[in-house]
């Protein structure tokens, strides 16, 4: 996180503050008072679509298993998923912390090495020729076949599903980096090398401020389906978690817990993939720019 | 698990090839609880030996993706008959799953907890301070404090280590000390083929009610309306059991003939040490169904005893 922090004030205009960096261009700040009612208006726009459409699908879920008659263990209504959600709150709150925890360690381990790994390979042709073919390949390694390998390995605790989660996130970090890095505008670079900057200056300068919006897509992906990996770990080898209270319901006949474990796995997920889109926006604040400089050209 | 889909080929093929020529009969579905191994040689030699075509019957068999879904499967009347366990039974039905067994495979409990020799471990008491490994079964908690406590200890005087389906690997490999869940008949039996002598608590030894392993479970709404297509059934698997028991050897060819894959060294002596437990008889006693229902019931694994009479139903005594 420290190279984020590095490199966002420098790029979006060195010595000028933060928020001048963030604010839209001229017209729309001149409107005042009808440019936050639109703001609340394009907040709305973007909560209530999504609100609506989720009510759409519970109810015609619910209205199915009631008119079919769908026995609960088949498929539970909506309804009784929210009474367990509710009554085993304590149970399903204690479990998500576990495997909120490995998922976090994981990401942030897979995270600094990703990164570390993708500016070696971006640095040098023959690391770049000697690792990136072995990155991809263990992108093809199917996590829940080695699950119980790793799990002899790195012992029945924290540490194996640490390590799964941060397999499944590592290569999207990695392979988004490589590509950001890269993305850099030559000509930029090109007026670098003119004024005698050295390669770690172009880096610095250049080459990550370019890659940042690259490694939050890869970041964003990662952590989302980083919580499947913490979840097969579990089920392999764990007493504690999420994922080991799944498979302990599903063989006492619990569906509706186990459907509960899984709004709960969906929340997370897509908490992390919020929080990461959050972070991004207040880390890359020139990025804020020109998306309200697209959406004012869209309008 | 794709050998074992090959092998539910097989037994369907089987089973078809010998009905083609004979009168139209009933289609019944039956699914087993797991891929098939040496628990299931009877069933095996039942339709080897025609017995299930000549009661009328067209067996389509299915291998299930999990253990628990044939229970799921029965109630919703996708499936006609399975094979389960008394335990599945009891979770189903203290859930609200409208399913009974109908009949027995296995008559007595196969599950135990089992160790090394080498651990030094000689009873329940010795665990103390010790890892016990478990796959989940919803029962492991309750059998391993029932265990503990005949010995004067308690599960909390265990580190209790969820293993998955590893049971041998997390035991040869000394991650833990014992484990609960494997079967006398099978993880032992891979154990010692690994030159390794194995020490075992049978829970029933220990406190636990003597149970069925494995059961023959169909639902309530078809034990009431096709009562004797069951019957035939249960009878005819009955058959099976009885020519297992009389010609093992006879049996054990069936089985391998219907899935080549598993003529091995080890089916053959996970077969010799099932066959003391086969079923010798179709006739459930309700004194084993309630005690057993009592005991889940007692340590918590389920709220309240379920009715025997609503688990079983002696079809064909």
């Amino acid at each position: 996180m420290s190279v984020l922090r590095a490199a966002g004030p420098e790029t979006a205009g060195g010595p000028a503050p933060d928020r001048a960096g963030s604010a839209a261009p001229g017209p729309a700040r001149a409107s005042g008072g009808a440019a936050a009612g639109a703001r609340l208006r394009a907040y709305a726009a973007r909560i209530v679509p999504p609100l609506v459409l989720l009510a759409i699908i519970l109810t015609a879920w619910e209205a199915a298993v009631r008119v079919f008659d769908i026995p609960f263990y088949i498929l539970p209504a909506p309804s009784r998923i929210a009474g367990v959600l509710a009554g085993d709150r304590a149970l399903l709150l204690g479990e998500a912390a576990v495997t909120l925890g490995e998922v976090m360690l994981g990401f942030a381990i897979a995270f600094v090495v990703g990164v570390v790994l993708a500016l070696a390979i971006f640095s040098s042709r023959t690391v770049e020729r000697a690792v990136y073919p072995l990155v991809i390949a263990s992108q093809t390694v199917p996590v829940f076949a080695i699950a119980p390998l790793l799990v002899v390995w790195f012992g029945y605790g924290t540490l194996s599903k640490i390590v799964m989660a941060a397999l499944i996130v590592f290569f999207p970090i990695v392979v988004n980096t490589v590509d950001g890095l890269r993305a850099a505008d030559p000509d930029m670079v090109n007026l670098l090398v003119i004024l005698g900057a050295g390669p770690a200056e172009i880096v610095r300068r250049v080459r990550v401020p370019a890659a940042l919006p690259f490694v939050f897509s890869g970041t964003r992906i990662a952590i989302a389906t980083s919580v499947i990996g913490a979840v097969i770990g579990e089920w392999v080898g764990s007493t504690r978690g999420l994922g080991y209270l799944m498979i302990h319901a599903n063989a006492q006949l619990h569906v509706d817990l186990v459907f509960a474990v899984i709004v709960y796995l969906s929340v997370m997920a897509t908490a992390l993939f919020w929080t990461v889109s959050f972070v991004e926006w207040t880390a890359l604040p020139w990025r804020r720019a020109e998306a309200a400089a697209q959406a004012e050209w869209e309008a | 698990m794709a050998g074992g889909a090959a092998a539910a080929l097989a037994g369907v093929l089987g089973a078809g090839g010998r009905t083609e020529a004979a009168a139209p009969g009933t289609p019944l579905t039956f699914m087993l609880d797991w891929f098939p191994n040496p628990d299931h040689v009877p069933l095996y030699a039942a339709l080897g030996a025609g017995y299930f075509t000549q009661a009328g019957l067209i067996i389509n068999l299915q291998v299930p993706a999990n253990a628990d879904d044939p229970l799921k499967l029965v109630a919703a009347r996708k499936v006609d008959v399975a094979v389960n366990y008394e335990s599945g039974v009891i979770f189903a039905r203290a859930q609200g799953l409208p399913v009974r067994s109908i009949g027995l495979v296995v008559a007595q409990p196969l599950t135990t907890v089992m160790f090394l020799r080498s651990s030094g471990i000689r009873r329940p008491r010795d665990l103390a301070g010790r890892r016990v490994g478990f796959a989940v079964s919803g029962l492991e908690d309750a059998m391993i404090d029932q265990i503990l406590r005949s010995d004067g200890v308690t599960k909390a005087n265990v580190t209790l280590v969820n293993v998955g389906f590893d049971i041998v690997p997390a035991l040869l490999s000394r991650k833990v000390d014992a484990v609960i869940g494997g079967y006398r008949n099978v993880e032992r039996i891979q154990i010692e083929m690994q030159g390794q002598a194995v020490g075992m608590f049978e829970p029933e030894r220990y406190g636990v009610p003597p149970f069925y392993e494995l059961v023959l479970i169909a639902g309530d709404a078809a034990v009431g309306s096709r009562r004797d297509v069951l019957a035939r059934f249960v009878r005819a698997a009955g058959r099976g059991l009885a020519l297992t028991v009389a010609h093992p050897e006879e049996a054990f060819k069936h089985y391998i003939r219907l899935n080549p894959k598993l003529d091995d060294a080890f089916n053959r002596r996970s077969f010799e040490a099932t066959l003391p437990a086969y079923a010798r008889s179709q006739r459930q006693l309700r004194e084993r169904w309630a005690a057993f229902s009592g005991w889940m019931a007692a340590q918590k694994v389920i709220s309240s005893p379920v009715p025997a009479d609503q688990l079983y139903a002696n079809l064909a005594p």
